[in-house]
């Protein structure tokens, strides 16, 4: 960067690039999916699991928002939460499978993402 | 014809063009439509890669024009079919324009981002602690980045606040202010880091007013 730039900065600028690396990937998901037969799976996972992440994502903001508006019981929170959870615990594991990282199930929802 | 690389809209009776040459050296120029003019220059290309030097390129140009006038920066990138294409643009979105350059006057853009370190939450017992502990979770980013955007807006004409583009990402947030209030921002800026040691702050600018400018529905 150029260091005119930089009116106040603490920590390491590495971090803060590390980061922004991290957004920036996320809005590249592939053009096309690679059809030799060695990635072509790892990359439909990736697709599939981004839209899958997605809805996760959503759903369980839209869970807080409720249990945060004291709308659901006991019973429910349990519920919902105990769903969420296995989603999670179940995309921490297909993640792995596919060796795809956080960053390679991030769409960049431009002015969507505000909705989140 | 050539195709236009737009890099701003500006008023038209502000002053003269500074000789410049933009990206790829292709010196810029004006397309007036009165009171609008748009800051272009032709380009044989049919599209441009974000290198960082052609980013850089057409930042200086922007910076230029900064120091001389208000003016509603372009994003990167954008290209025109031909003169004729821009000056349809200026025209069709006049209103819009105007009120823009109003609201930004004498303004420039500042951008924090903050980073914070979150203990990994424990894992969770039942499905209530799961939830309960996310919420938490948003609950405090919510409080922290509350605590350093609040003193900040209150010296920003406007802001744009985004919380958690990654999880490390507590807060990104850009600021318009206007130019007498740069010092002051940085001076609190400066407090804020004090007062939260725990959390690194980035601060840059001025940059053009990008985040400012209304977006166009084509």
């Amino acid at each position: 960067m150029d260091t005119n730039k930089l009116i106040y900065e603490t920590g390491d600028l590495e971090a803060f690039a590390a980061e922004l690396e991290k957004l920036h990937s996320a809005a590249t998901l592939p053009q096309r999916i690679a059809t030799d037969p060695e990635s072509v799976e790892r990359g439909l996972a990736q697709l599939v699991l981004t839209l899958i992440e997605l809805l996760r994502q959503l759903m369980e903001r839209q869970a807080l928002r409720r249990v945060e508006h004291g709308s659901l019981s006991d019973e429910e929170i349990e519920r919902l939460g105990q769903t969420f959870l296995k989603l999670k615990q179940r995309m921490d594991e297909l993640k792995q499978t596919f060796d795809l990282r956080d960053e390679d199930l991030n769409i960049n929802l431009g002015p969507l993402g505000d909705l989140l | 014809m050539a195709a236009q690389y737009l890099y701003a809209i500006t008023h038209n009776h502000g002053p003269t063009l500074p000789a410049l040459a933009g990206v790829e050296g292709v010196p810029i120029a004006a397309v007036a439509v009165p009171p609008l003019a748009a800051v272009v220059a032709p380009l044989t290309v049919r599209s441009l890669p974000p290198t960082e030097a052609y980013l850089w390129q057409h930042e200086a140009v922007l910076e230029a024009l900064m120091q001389q006038q208000t003016i509603l920066p372009v994003r990167f990138g954008t290209l025109l079919r031909d003169v004729e294409a821009v000056r349809e643009v200026l025209t069709r979105h006049a209103a819009t324009f105007e009120a823009d350059l109003e609201r930004v006057r004498g303004c420039v853009e500042l951008s924090l981002r903050v980073l914070w370190e979150q203990e990994p939450p424990a894992d969770p017992q039942s499905g209530r602690d799961y939830l309960l502990g996310r919420l938490a979770q948003q609950q405090q980013a919510r409080t922290r980045a509350d605590a350093l955007h609040t003193p900040l807006a209150a010296l920003a004409r406007d802001t744009r606040l985004r919380l958690l583009e990654t999880p490390r990402m507590l807060l990104t947030a850009a600021y318009l202010v206007e130019q007498t209030q740069v010092a002051h921002v940085r001076q609190t800026v400066a407090e804020l880091a004090h007062e939260h040691p725990d959390l690194q702050l980035l601060c840059t600018g001025p940059w053009p007013v990008y985040h400012f400018v209304s977006k166009l529905a084509d």
